[in-house]
C-alpha cells in the first residue's frame, strides 16, 4: 500500500504572530503568523479586512520567530528559530510573492532538543544583533550587518552559554545605538545551590520554589568593539516571573525591562531601583491563586509608547509607564477589555491590533480608544483593584474574525442532511469557545439582496456608468444599469439609491435580449443584440439600428469593448468593429454551414485596440479559432477536440497565473502591475457537466496544457467576473464554480450557494466586485469575499469542550458529549471570593444574557468536571435534549447500543467522577444506559452501572456492549436492573482509548501501546488478545480500514497503517476450539502474534481522528484526518504501480531542488519520530508549482515528462480524489 | 594507556557538551531528571503539544508552557540524601 499525503484545510491555529513591513514597500505593515509547520503573509485593507497573500509549509517546527529591520531600512527581515538546528533569515519577495532565505546558519543538531537554540528568539531593537536561545544552557548571539552592496551579513556566533539554567524568557533591551543588550529570566537548577532551612525561614515571604532556587534576571552586553559577549548584570526576581519585555529606550523612553510574574509587573534596570504593581484582577477571580500573564505587545509611537497584556482568563490590560528620562516613577495597569486567550498578540502602527487565540477563531481589531476609563476599577479592602468585567467590547473594534477549527475534538464526515455531497462535522474548541461546526465544500458567500421577478429571466448583463457621468478624479467602476432579459421582453433596472425601473435607457424593451455590451474606448454607448438585430445606444442616447438580414435571426452574439459577433440562424458569423467614429462598421461574414452553439471573443489585450481571436463551436464538431486579423479575417487557427461532445458554452479569459512554465508575473493581490502580461485561458463547457480548458498562445493561438474537470448534472454555462480586480470565470452547472486566480495560480472552486440561470458581475460604491445572478424568478446579488477558504461553516455553539459524538443510526440525530474539567463547580465559592457584593449580583445575571462574551475564570482545579449529553437535529442545527451530568462527573465515551430486544436502540454513556490526570485517582465510575424518547427526540435514563474504573472506550458489538474499563476490556448484556458481565480479559496494557468491533474481532487501542487484535469465542464466552503491536504508540485515534488493516495516529503526529501478516489471520479464523492461540504466549509478556507496520508518516501536529471516507461520490476512499492545530488532511492510496513510481521520483527531485525554507531536512522531518515509509508527501511535491520555470523544467526532464504534465498530474490526483 | 586516556578525554567532552550525557557514577535520580528534562524540553518545542495538555487541563497555553518549566527545574523532586541508608537501598535496587 502507498499512501499520497495531501492537505486539505490549512492549520488554522497560530501559535507565532509578528507584524512588520515585510514587502518593503510604503504600504501597511503585514502580519506574519505561524502555524507551528506553516508561514502565512496577510496584508489588510482600510476596513481592517485581512486576506492572506503567502502560505507556505515549511517542513519544520517552527519556535519563534521575530521581525528585525537595518537602522536606517524600511524592510522588515524574519528571523526564525526552528527545530531545523539552524537560524534562518527570511526576506518576503513580493515581486514573485515568495520567501526568500537570506542566511541559514548551522548551530546543532535537528529536532526539538533540550539545548539546541531556537525556542527564544531576542533582537536588538536597533537591528544590529540577535540572540537565539534554548530552553536550557545554550544562547548564541549573531551581529547583523550590511555590507559594501546594502546586504545583509550575518557574522559567526558568539557564544553566551551558561550550564544549568533553564531559560524562561528573553528579550532585547532598548539602550540606543550604545553596545546592544540582551535580558534573560533563567534558573539555575545545579545541585550545588541548595539552601538550609534556616535561611528559607529567614527570607520571609519571598516565593520560593521547594528548593530554594532563585529566578534571576539577566543582561547580557554585546561588546560590538571586542565582539564578545559578556554577563554584565544580574539580579534576583520573583520566582513566578515567566515574561520579559523590552521598554523602549534611548530617546524614545526609560529603556530596562518589564517583567510580568504572577499578579504582578515589575521594572526593572540596571542601577535602577525596582517598580512594582499589582495587576487588577477581574471580579470574581481567586486573588490567592497567582495570574499569570501570557501575552504581550508593545505599540510604539515618536512621543509615546504603550503595551497590551494579556492575563490568562483573557484580560487585556493597558500598560504605561510614568518617567523622567531614565527614572521610572510608576507603572500604571488598567483594565483595557476582554477577548479569548491569545497565544500572540500584536498592535500594527496603523492602529491596528491582531490577536493569535490559543484556541477558536482569530481577531483582527482597531483601537478605537487608547483612553481608558479607570473609574471601574474599585479598590478593595486587600489593596487590590477589581474592576468588573467588558459586558463587550469597549475600547477595540472587531474588524475582522479569521475563522479556525482549531482544535479539532471530533471529526465526522457524513450526509446527514441528503444533501449529495457529504457534510463534514467537527467538534472544535475548548470551554466557552466551543462549537460544533458543519463544514460544506465551498466558498462562503454574502448575500445582500433577494427579490423575486416577474418571470424566469433568460439572461442577465450590467452596465457600467460612463466614464463621462462620473466625478473627475473618481476612477472607481460602478454600475448603471442591470438589464434582465425575459422571454419576449426586457427589463432595465437603474442602480442609485435604490433600485428601479427606467425606460429611458433606450434599450429596446419589447424583444428578449441576446447580449447587452457597453462599448466604446470610454465604454459610454451599449450595444444590444435580439433575435432580430442589434441596437448600438451612444453616450447621448442616439439610436443606430442593423436589422438580421431577411428571415434570418441572430442565434448568438459576443462582444468586446471595440468588436462585436454576431451568429444567425444556420450557421453564418457576421463580424462588426466599432470604428474611430464610435460607429459599428460589418467587417467581414463568414457561413459555417452548420448551426451555431456557442461563439466567445477573446479579451482585448492590453495597449491594444482589437483582440485577435474567435472561438466558435457548432453542435457537433471541435471548437475552432478563427483569426480576426486583418489579414486573414475569420480564417481558422486553432482546433480544440471535445471528444464529440455538444459544446454549451465558451469563454477565454485572460488571468495573471504563474504556472505551467509561464514567466513570472506580479501575483500579489493588489499590487499587479498593468504591465504584466497574463495567460488567456480557452474554456469550453459542454452538455454533459464537463469544463475542459486550455491555455492559449496570445500571438498564434497555439493550444496547449489540456485540462478538464466534472463539475456537476447540468450543462456548463459561463459568465464573466471581476475577482480581485482580475477577470474571473463563474461556471454554471448544477452547482456554482469560481475560477480565478489565487496566489498565482489558477484555483477552481465550489461557491456555496444555490444553483443559478444566469450572471454578471455587480459594481457598486460599497461593494465593487460582487456578481448579480438569476435562479428560477429571482434576482440575486452576493459577494465572495473570502476566497482563501475552502469551506464554508455553520456554527452550532456549545457549553462546554466538546469530547465527542455520534450518529444516531436511525434517527441521524446527533448525539455529543461535552465534558470539561477544571470547572468552577462551586457558585457559592464565586461570592466568597468577590470583595464587591454588590457587582456581583449584576455580573451574574449578566452571565446568563451574554453567555459568550463573558470569560469565566478558570478557578475550578483539579478533579472538578462539568459534563452534558446533548442531543442534536442536524437538519436545524437545534438542540433537542440536554441532559447534564452530577457533580464533578465527567462523560468520557459513548456509544449507541442495540441489545437485540426488539431492535430499540440504546444510548451508553461512560462516566467517572472526580478524575484527577496526574497523579491519575478517581472517586467512582459507571456506565450511564439512556432509551429514546419521543421520536429519538428525548433521552431517558434507564439505570446506571457502577464499575471499577474510569470507561474511556466503548462500542457495541454482537447484540452487547463492550466496555473499555481502564486496562479491562469486558462484554455487557442488559439486564432489567443492570448491565450483566458476560466476559472480559484484563490483558490489554494500560487505558483503552478506543474500541472497534468486526465480526467476532475486536480492534483495541491503548494509549501507550498501540493496536491489539482481540478476538471473542461466542461458543467459550471468552475473548483473548491474539496480536499486538511491536511499537509503543500513543494512541489518540484509530480507524479501521479492513479486516485486518488499522490505521491509527498517536499524540506525537505520527499516522501509521499496521496489518495482521495474511497467515495469522487465516489461522485465527480456522482455530476452531481457540485453545491454541489461547494459551500461546509471545516474548516478554506479549502477544503471541505481532502486526506488520506498511505505512508511517509524520504530520507535524497531533492528530486527533481518523476516518475513511470516500469524499466524491463513486471516488475512491480515502483516509482522512484532523489535528489539533484544526488542519484537514487525507492520505490517498495510489492506484497504480506507474504513479508511485512518478511521485515518489518527483518526491526526491523535489527533496533536492527545493529544500524547506527553514533549513529541516524533508526526509528527517517526516521520520521524525519513525522512519516514513511508504507515503509520500504530497504537500511537498505539490510546491512544483511554485517553483520557478527553469527548475520546474530540469525536474520535469529527470521524470522525462514536461513541466505541464507533471502540474496535470499533480491537480488531477488532487481533483479526482479529493474536492 | 595513552588509548584510555584519549577515550576519557573525549567522553569528558562529550559530557561537557551534551548535556544529560551520562557517565559511570551517574545516579539513577540524575538519570531520571535528564530523561523527564529531555522530554519536558521536546513537549515545549512542539507547539502542538502544549495545547494537547492545555486541553487536557482546561489552562491557557502560556500556564501549560510556565508549569512545564517550572517542572524542569527539579523534574523529579528535590535530589535523595546521600547517606549510607540510601545507598544502599540503591544497591538493592539495582540487585
Amino acid at each position: 500500500m502507498y499512501l499520497y499525503n495531501l492537505t486539505l484545510q490549512n492549520p488554522t491555529t497560530i501559535y507565532q504572530c509578528i507584524s512588520g513591513n515585510f514587502s518593503g514597500t510604503k504600504s501597511r505593515p503585514e502580519v506574519l503568523v505561524s502555524h507551528g509547520r506553516s508561514l502565512e503573509l496577510f496584508s489588510y485593507d482600510d476596513h481592517g479586512k485581512l486576506d492572506s497573500i503567502l502560505y507556505t509549509e515549511i517542513f519544520g517546527t517552527i519556535r519563534s520567530m521575530m521581525p528585525f529591520r537595518l537602522t536606517g531600512g524600511n524592510k522588515d527581515y524574519i528571523i526564525i528559530g526552528s527545530d531545523s538546528g539552524r537560524v534562518v533569515i527570511l526576506e518576503y519577495n513580493p515581486s514573485k510573492n515568495q520567501f526568500d532565505q537570506v542566511h541559514q546558519e548551522t548551530f546543532g543538531r535537528s529536532g526539538c532538543r533540550r539545548i539546541v537554540p531556537g525556542q527564544y528568539l531576542a533582537v536588538d531593537p536597533k537591528g544590529r544583533a540577535f540572540m537565539i536561545g534554548a530552553i536550557e544552557k545554550q544562547k548564541l548571539v549573531y551581529i547583523l550587518n550590511r555590507d559594501s552592496a546594502a546586504k545583509l551579513t550575518i557574522s559567526s556566533p558568539l557564544e553566551a552559554h551558561k550550564s544549568n539554567t533553564i531559560l524562561f524568557s528573553m528579550c532585547g533591551v532598548d539602550v540606543g545605538f550604545e553596545n546592544p543588550i540582551f535580558a534573560t529570566l533563567s534558573v539555575d537548577y545545579s545541585s550545588e545551590l541548595t539552601f538550609d532551612v534556616q535561611e528559607l525561614d529567614s527570607r520571609g515571604d519571598q516565593p520560593l520554589d521547594s528548593n530554594g532556587r532563585k529566578k534571576m534576571l539577566t543582561f547580557y552586553e554585546l561588546d560590538l568593539g571586542l565582539n564578545n559577549v559578556v554577563r554584565k548584570w544580574s539580579d534576583e526576581v520573583d520566582f513566578s516571573s515567566n515574561i520579559v519585555m523590552t521598554v523602549p529606550g534611548g530617546s524614545e523612553g526609560p529603556g530596562g525591562v518589564l517583567i510580568c510574574s504572577e499578579n504582578y509587573l515589575t521594572y526593572r534596570n540596571q542601577s535602577h531601583p525596582e517598580r512594582r504593581v499589582r495587576i487588577p484582577l477581574r471580579q470574581g477571580s481567586n486573588p490567592n491563586k497567582g495570574l499569570l500573564i501570557v501575552s504581550h505587545a508593545l505599540h510604539k509611537q515618536k512621543d509615546m509608547f504603550f503595551f497590551l497584556i494579556q492575563s490568562e482568563i483573557g484580560d487585556l490590560y493597558k500598560v504605561t509607564l510614568d518617567y523622567q528620562a531614565e527614572n521610572v516613577e510608576n507603572i500604571r495597569v488598567c483594565y483595557f477589555d476582554t477577548i479569548p486567550v491569545s497565544s500572540c498578540i500584536n498592535i500594527l502602527k496603523t492602529g491596528f491590533f491582531f490577536s493569535a487565540s490559543e484556541f477558536g477563531d482569530h481577531g483582527f481589531y482597531y483601537l478605537n480608544n487608547l483612553e481608558v476609563d479607570e473609574s471601574d476599577q474599585i479598590t478593595g479592602n486587600d489593596g487590590i483593584q477589581w474592576f468588573p468585567q467588558h459586558g463587550e467590547l469597549k475600547n477595540l473594534l472587531l474588524t475582522h474574525s479569521l475563522d479556525s477549527l482549531a482544535p479539532v475534538m471530533d471529526f465526522k464526515v457524513m450526509d446527514l442532511v441528503r444533501e449529495e455531497n457529504p457534510q463534514f462535522y467537527s467538534l472544535c474548541g475548548v470551554s466557552q469557545n466551543s462549537s460544533l461546526k458543519v463544514l460544506r465544500h465551498g466558498l462562503p458567500v454574502t448575500q445582500f439582496a433577494d427579490t423575486p421577478l416577474p418571470g424566469v429571466p433568460s439572461g442577465i448583463w450590467t452596465v457600467p456608468k460612463p466614464k463621462s457621468e462620473m466625478a473627475k478624479d473618481d476612477n472607481s467602476q460602478i454600475d448603471k444599469y442591470i438589464v434582465v432579459s425575459f422571454v419576449g421582453s426586457t427589463l432595465v433596472l437603474a442602480i442609485e439609491d435604490e433600485v428601479k425601473e427606467v425606460s429611458d435607457s433606450g434599450i429596446l424593451d419589447s424583444t428578449t435580449t441576446l447580449l447587452i455590451k457597453s462599448v466604446g474606448a470610454d465604454q459610454d454607448s451599449i450595444i444590444q443584440v435580439y433575435a432580430n438585430g442589434m441596437r448600438h445606444i451612444k453616450a447621448d442616447k442616439r439610436i443606430n439600428e442593423w436589422r438580421a438580414p431577411g428571415k434570418k435571426t441572430i442565434v448568438h452574439a459576443c462582444a468586446n469593448q471595440h468588436q462585436v459577433v454576431i451568429a444567425l440562424t444556420g450557421g453564418e458569423l457576421i463580424y462588426f468593429e466599432i470604428d474611430q467614429a464610435h460607429n459599428l462598421v460589418e467587417i467581414m461574414k463568414k457561413d459555417m454551414r452548420r448551426d451555431i452553439s456557442s461563439i466567445e471573443i477573446s479579451p482585448v489585450p492590453r495597449g491594444r485596440q482589437f483582440s485577435k481571436f474567435l472561438a466558435v463551436s457548432d453542435w457537433e464538431g471541435p471548437v475552432k479559432v478563427f483569426s480576426l486579423d486583418k489579414e486573414n479575417c475569420l480564417t481558422q487557427i486553432a482546433l480544440f477536440d471535445t471528444d464529440r461532445q455538444q459544446v454549451e458554452s465558451l469563454a477565454m479569459i485572460e488571468m495573471p497565473i504563474n504556472e505551467a512554465g509561464q514567466e513570472r508575473s506580479h501575483s500579489t493581490s493588489n499590487q499587479i502591475q498593468s504591465s504584466q502580461p497574463g495567460v488567456l485561458f480557452l474554456f469550453v463547457g459542454l452538455k454533459n457537466g464537463v469544463i475542459k480548458r486550455a491555455t492559449m498562445d496570445q500571438e498564434t493561438a497555439e493550444l496547449s496544457d489540456f485540462r478538464q474537470r466534472f463539475l456537476g448534472r447540468k450543462p456548463v454555462k459561463f459568465f464573466k467576473i471581476k475577482v480581485r480586480s482580475h477577470s474571473a470565470l463563474l461556471a454554471l452547472s448544477s452547482r456554482v464554480w469560481l475560477t480565478f486566480s489565487n496566489q498565482g495560480r489558477l484555483e477552481m472552486k465550489p461557491i456555496s450557494i444555490e444553483p443559478l440561470d444566469n450572471a454578471s458581475s455587480f459594481a457598486s460604491k460599497e461593494y465593487p466586485e460582487a456578481i448579480v445572478a438569476t435562479s428560477e424568478n429571482s434576482l440575486k446579488i452576493f459577494n465572495v469575499d473570502r476566497l482563501s477558504d475552502l469551506f464554508n461553516q455553520v456554527t452550532v455553539p456549545l457549553n462546554y469542550t466538546p469530547k465527542r459524538f455520534i450518529v444516531h443510526p436511525q434517527t441521524n440525530f446527533i448525539i455529543l458529549l461535552e465534558t470539561e474539567t477544571n470547572y468552577n463547580t462551586y457558585s457559592l465559592s464565586q461570592e466568597e471570593l468577590n470583595p464587591v457584593k454588590k457587582e456581583e449580583n449584576d455580573m451574574d445575571t449578566e452571565e446568563d444574557s451574554k453567555d459568550k462574551t463573558i470569560y469565566r475564570p478558570k478557578i475550578g482545579g483539579v478533579g472538578n468536571w462539568k459534563s452534558l449529553i446533548r442531543l442534536l437535529d442536524p437538519v436545524t442545527n437545534q438542540t433537542l435534549d440536554i441532559l447534564e451530568l452530577g457533580l464533578n462527573e465527567a462523560a468520557l465515551s459513548l456509544c449507541t447500543v442495540n441489545f437485540g430486544n426488539e431492535g430499540e436502540i440504546y444510548l451508553a454513556v461512560g462516566t467517572g467522577t472526580g478524575i484527577i490526570l496526574n497523579p491519575k485517582s478517581f472517586q467512582s465510575a459507571s456506565i450511564h444506559l439512556y432509551r429514546f424518547t419521543q421520536q429519538g427526540r428525548k433521552l431517558e435514563l434507564v439505570y446506571k452501572t457502577e464499575v471499577e474504573e474510569p470507561v474511556y472506550a466503548l462500542s457495541s458489538f454482537q447484540y452487547k456492549l463492550a466496555a473499555g474499563i481502564s486496562h479491562c476490556l469486558r462484554i455487557y448484556e442488559m439486564g432489567k436492573k443492570k448491565l450483566l458481565r458476560k466476559c472480559e480479559t484484563k490483558s490489554l496494557p494500560n487505558i483503552i482509548t478506543n474500541i472497534h468491533s468486526q465480526g467476532d474481532r475486536l480492534v483495541v487501542s491503548d494509549v501507550q501501546e498501540s493496536i491489539h487484535f482481540v478476538k471473542y469465542k461466542k461458543d467459550e464466552n471468552m475473548m483473548y488478545v491474539f496480536a499486538d503491536d511491536s511499537v509503543p504508540r500513543y494512541v489518540t485515534a484509530s480507524c479501521v480500514l479492513d479486516y485486518d488493516t488499522v490505521a491509527a495516529a498517536d499524540k506525537f503526529g505520527n499516522i501509521y497503517v499496521v496489518r495482521l501478516p495474511l497467515n495469522v489471520s487465516d489461522e485465527v479464523e480456522e482455530d476452531p476450539t481457540g485453545s491454541k492461540l489461547r494459551f500461546e504466549s509471545g516474548y516478554l509478556n506479549g502477544a503471541p502474534h505481532k502486526l506488520e507496520q506498511i505505512a508511517n508518516f509524520y504530520v507535524g501536529e497531533t492528530v486527533n481522528t481518523l476516518c475513511k471516507v470516500s469524499l466524491i461520490i463513486g471516488g475512491p476512499e480515502v483516509i482522512l484526518y484532523t489535528t489539533l492545530s484544526g488542519s484537514i488532511g487525507a492520505l490517498i492510496p495510489f492506484t497504480s504501480r506507474e504513479d508511485v513510481d512518478l511521485f515518489s521520483s518527483l518526491e526526491i527531485q523535489m527533496r533536492q531542488e527545493n529544500p524547506p525554507l527553514c533549513g529541516r531536512d524533508h526526509l528527517s522531518y517526516r521520520s521524525y519520530y519513525f522512519p516514513v515509509k511508504n507515503v509520500i508527501d504530497g504537500d511537498l511535491c505539490e510546491q512544483f508549482s511554485t517553483l520557478d520555470p527553469q527548475k520546474q523544467r530540469s525536474i520535469s526532464e529527470e521524470l522525462t515528462r514536461s513541466p505541464q504534465e507533471v502540474l496535470k498530474k499533480l491537480q488531477e490526483l488532487r481533483a479526482s480524489k479529493l474536492i | 594507556m595513552s588509548e584510555r586516556e584519549s577515550l576519557n578525554s573525549q567522553l569528558e567532552h562529550l559530557q561537557m557538551r551534551y548535556v544529560g550525557t551520562g557517565h559511570a557514577d551517574t545516579t539513577k535520580y540524575e538519570w531520571l531528571s535528564n530523561q523527564h528534562r529531555d522530554t519536558i524540553a521536546s513537549y515545549i518545542g512542539h507547539p502542538s503539544f502544549v495545547s494537547l495538555f492545555a486541553i487536557a487541563e482546561n489552562e491557557s497555553t502560556g500556564r501549560i508552557k510556565y508549569n512545564l518549566l517550572n517542572k524542569m527545574i527539579n523534574p523529579c523532586g528535590p535530589p535523595p540524601k546521600v547517606d549510607s541508608t540510601t545507598k544502599k537501598d540503591e544497591d538493592e535496587d539495582m540487585d
